[in-house]
């Protein structure tokens, strides 16, 4: 039962292992930023669960939601023309 | 700024494609940045570009969480290559009892050690991360050795080094990579028979082919030496 991040996706997916969970995380945060006790606990329950359910090798499970949350309004890039 | 030749620029003779590849085990080392390297420079650009504009708009509204999504997103663009380690199939054994009575642990490639217990990699006894960094090649070219962690070991005395990622996250809360503290609860909480007695942490930035022939085979039997069931793996 692997648990790895995103960023690893197709390296895990290429290697056929049994059971995989995906974070959307980074690259040292691997279950959830420092201090994120929810983001953490889902990724190993989504683990646990999987490690149980799956009925066949290669299955993933990508979590989706992000542990942190993107701001999305005004931004330089749309209010100035550079070029 | 000067163009050279074929239309790249550099400053004081150092190119954009060096400068790019210098946050990796270079000048500039940052592991928080070394996917820089696996950019095209024109990827490289607009990352650099993006970000600057994803700054300024947090200083407009004192909100950082856009600058860790974009490094989150050029991170998977860099890193997002199914690497050498293909196989057509892999082996899946079905659980041989309920999880609610089995025996797990867990192995992770994050580094972690007991404090007086140091693996002390080459033989150098209180190696830093900033050693470590500048070691990585002989890291990547030694077979790993594991370190065997009570899950009931306290925070205090746990130590992490490791020279392909920034540790300061598993330095500050081990759970990051390394979830002995929700393996507890859980287990208190019944979700799994037991944990085992210990976890065990390696550092993953190691010879590969040793891994899988020598040492790999080992920890395999020491873990059915203790009739565990299942194993949490968290690749960092």
């Amino acid at each position: 039962m692997v648990i790895g991040i995103r960023a690893f996706l197709p390296t895990l997916r290429a290697m056929s292992l049994p059971r995989v969970v995906v974070t959307p995380n980074l690259l040292g945060r691997t279950l959830g930023p420092p201090g994120d006790r929810m983001a953490q606990r889902s990724a190993l329950l989504a683990a646990l669960e999987l490690l149980e359910s799956a009925r066949a090798g290669g299955e993933v499970r990508t979590i989706e939601d992000r542990p942190f949350v993107p701001v999305r309004s005004l931004t330089q890039r749309e209010t100035t023309s550079l070029e | 700024m000067a163009s050279n030749d074929d239309g790249s620029h550099s400053i004081a003779g150092e190119s954009f494609e060096e400068f790019k590849v210098s946050f990796s085990y270079g000048s500039r080392t940052d592991l928080n940045f070394k996917f820089l390297k696996g950019l095209s420079d024109e990827d490289a650009s607009s990352f650099f570009q993006e970000l600057l504009w994803r700054l300024g708009d947090s200083f407009h509204e004192g909100a950082y969480d856009r600058l860790i999504e974009l490094v989150y997103e050029w991170q998977i663009r860099s890193y997002s290559r199914p690497g050498r380690w293909a196989y057509e199939d892999g082996p899946f054994t079905h659980l041989k009892k309920p999880l609610a009575e089995s025996k797990i642990t867990l192995i992770t490639s994050s580094g972690h050690f007991i404090d007086g217990e140091d693996p002390e990699p080459f033989g150098v006894k209180n190696m830093t991360q900033a050693d470590a960094i500048l070691r990585v090649i002989e890291f990547l070219k030694a077979a790993p050795s594991i370190s065997e962690i009570p899950f009931r070991t306290p925070k205090s005395v746990l130590r992490v080094r490791h020279p392909g990622y920034d540790v300061r996250a598993a330095e500050s809360d081990p759970n990051c990579v390394f979830p002995i503290r929700w393996l507890l609860e859980f287990e208190h909480e019944g979700l799994f028979g037991e944990l085992a007695a210990s976890a065990y942490s390696f550092v993953g930035a190691a010879a590969q082919k040793k891994l899988l022939n020598e040492v790999g085979p080992q920890w395999v039997s020491m873990i059915q030496e203790q009739a565990i069931d299942a194993v949490l793996l968290v690749p960092v």
